[in-house]
């Protein structure tokens, strides 16, 4: 493919879904700089591997594997665990361990605070599903998973973070 | 109140994709596609004196400190080392589940040991996790699987040829049934798939992660990692490893780990990018054993006349000690990390504690 060409893609890339991904990694990492500089590799990736691009999943859901898979990455890099261990530090010195707060709060905590906090494998697929508005099939496909995984971690996710499917609304 | 609007509510305001970040993706495109036709032999000659001193540098520096893990020391009363050694941590019920010869157990700090089922003598295989508990037992003519959905303890049992190499992502349970192949079963309905044909088998089990599996093969002189999606059933790669032997094939991220080795030779650690198929060579010290997840390898090296194993962080192919463990004095054994990049530990102290790192 020409590069001319590539680069209308790119750019048509970015304008259409660059903002989702951008949130969608900041759920990820928890940090807007760093949730910029996954978006950049993202999109810097999606360039150089286009060619590997088999189109046998739409742009949109290779995209979003990508920045999945570079969000995934970063989780597990030391990096990361050395800055998650630094706010739980400066959490203890305040004198208030993350369950206090947890038991302090939780009368008043908000859909997105409940969600906020559970572990990746339910948060991502609640986000992807409810804020993306991606099909269990596309997010299987992001995610590398079956479909019937990505169903049961929905309902686990949305258990925990106490979202009623019966009335498409939540309750809490 | 929409799903959709409450979530975006917990998002800061400032997320949004800017103008002035979208030229950078392009300038940084664009600087790389200079950079392949302009890099001069002078700056090339800085460049390799530079990333020497960067290799060089950590290699001076002493052990790095990893605070970012818990460590938590588990002595399991009445049990012996052999039980212990293939225990399985399941990282959502903080549990360890192994076998004795009255039958499996969990035991975990805040439940204490359970009999979770009593069996007359220890079980082939076991597989567990927070929903499933999966044993085979040999019977005459072949083996029996037994599923075990632990939200109602109902147990079904199935019969084969032979259940082994038992692994099991979600509701999927990934085994390998005699010397016929390996099948995917189910475990909601327990039928079963068949997905790849023996060929000439390994010495390392597969290794699943996500919808994907891989499995080793050793023959004429090399082994080959065939990759399935089990999802189609369809094999997505082969990558070819050049060493007779390949043990231990475990698979985090893009990469699959493994040791490979050929016969009266000492192993060198292997990664293999599960979707290009580029295999590398990680630099070790002598080691014998291994367990990788992301940008952490444990290794057992050699301790005086014994060995025990110490924690890594690896780098542009090459590791780094970190003295996470050096204040553990036991000989330490056995290392695994579960999905979730939990370390497990066997050592061999007067108690044989587990020791536990939770990332």
């Amino acid at each position: 493919m020409k590069n001319d060409e590539k680069d209308r893609l790119l750019r048509n890339a970015m304008e259409e879904h660059g903002d989702y991904l951008k949130r969608l990694i900041y759920t990820y990492v928890k940090d807007v700089q760093k949730a910029e500089d996954i978006l950049q590799d993202t999109f810097v990736k999606f360039y150089t591997r286009f060619d590997q691009f088999e189109k046998r999943s739409s742009v949109k859901t290779y995209l979003y594997r990508i920045a999945v898979n570079e969000s995934q990455n970063y989780l597990r890099s030391w990096s990361f665990r050395k800055v998650e261990f630094a706010d739980r530090l400066r959490t203890f010195k305040q004198g208030t361990s993350a369950e206090d707060q947890y038991i302090t709060n939780e009368g008043n905590r908000t859909l997105g605070e409940l969600v906020k906090e559970l572990p990746v494998k339910y948060r991502e697929v609640i986000w992807l599903y409810y804020y993306d508005e991606l099909t269990v099939n596309e997010i299987s496909e992001i995610l590398a998973c079956s479909p019937n995984t990505v169903k049961t971690r929905l309902s686990r996710g949305r258990k925990l973070a106490k979202i009623s499917i019966e009335e498409g609304d939540y309750e809490y | 109140m929409s799903i959709k609007h409450e979530l975006e509510k917990s998002l800061p305001e400032s997320l949004h994709f800017t103008s002035a970040e979208k030229e950078a993706v392009f300038e940084r495109i664009h600087k790389r596609k200079k950079r392949r036709f302009q890099v001069l032999p002078a700056l090339a000659g800085v460049m390799v004196l530079i990333m020497i001193a960067v290799l060089i540098v950590p290699e001076l520096t002493s052990n790095r400190t990893a605070q970012d893990v818990t460590i938590e020391k588990l002595v399991v009363p009445d049990t012996p080392y052999p039980s212990l050694i293939n225990a399985i941590y399941v990282d959502e019920t903080s549990e360890l589940i192994f076998s004795e010869e009255t039958g499996l157990y969990s035991y975990s700090e805040s439940s204490g040991k359970e009999q979770l089922v009593s069996l007359p003598g220890i079980p082939y295989n076991v597989a567990a996790t927070e929903d499933w508990l999966v044993w085979s037992e040999p019977v005459e003519g072949g083996a029996v699987l037994n599923v075990m959905n632990r939200s109602n303890q109902q147990v079904i049992t199935v019969e084969g040829r032979g259940f082994a190499n038992l692994s099991i992502e979600e509701d999927t349970l990934v085994y390998l049934n005699g010397g016929e192949g390996v099948y995917v079963m189910d475990l909601n309905n327990q039928e079963s798939e068949f997905l790849h044909k023996s060929t000439g088998g390994s010495r390392s089990e597969s290794a699943l992660q996500g919808n994907q599996v891989v499995i080793p093969e050793e023959n004429d002189g090399v082994t080959k990692l065939f990759i399935y999606d089990i999802q189609t059933m369809e094999r997505v790669n082969e990558i070819e490893l050049p060493f007779e032997i390949v043990e231990y094939v475990q698979w985090s991220g893009e990469f699959i780990y493994s040791q490979g080795r050929n016969v009266d030779e000492m192993p060198v650690l292997l990664q293999a990018n599960s979707q290009t198929g580029e295999v590398q060579e990680i630099q070790t010290p002598e080691f014998d054993e291994f367990a990788a997840y992301g940008d952490r390898i444990a290794l057992r090296v050699p301790e005086g006349e014994s060995n025990t194993v110490m924690l890594y962080e690896v780098d542009e192919l090459k590791v780094r000690p970190l003295n996470t463990l050096d204040h553990i004095e036991e000989r330490l054994t056995k290392p695994r990390f579960t999905e979730e990049g939990t370390l497990v530990l066997n050592s061999e102290g007067p108690d044989f504690a587990m020791y536990i790192l939770e990332p």
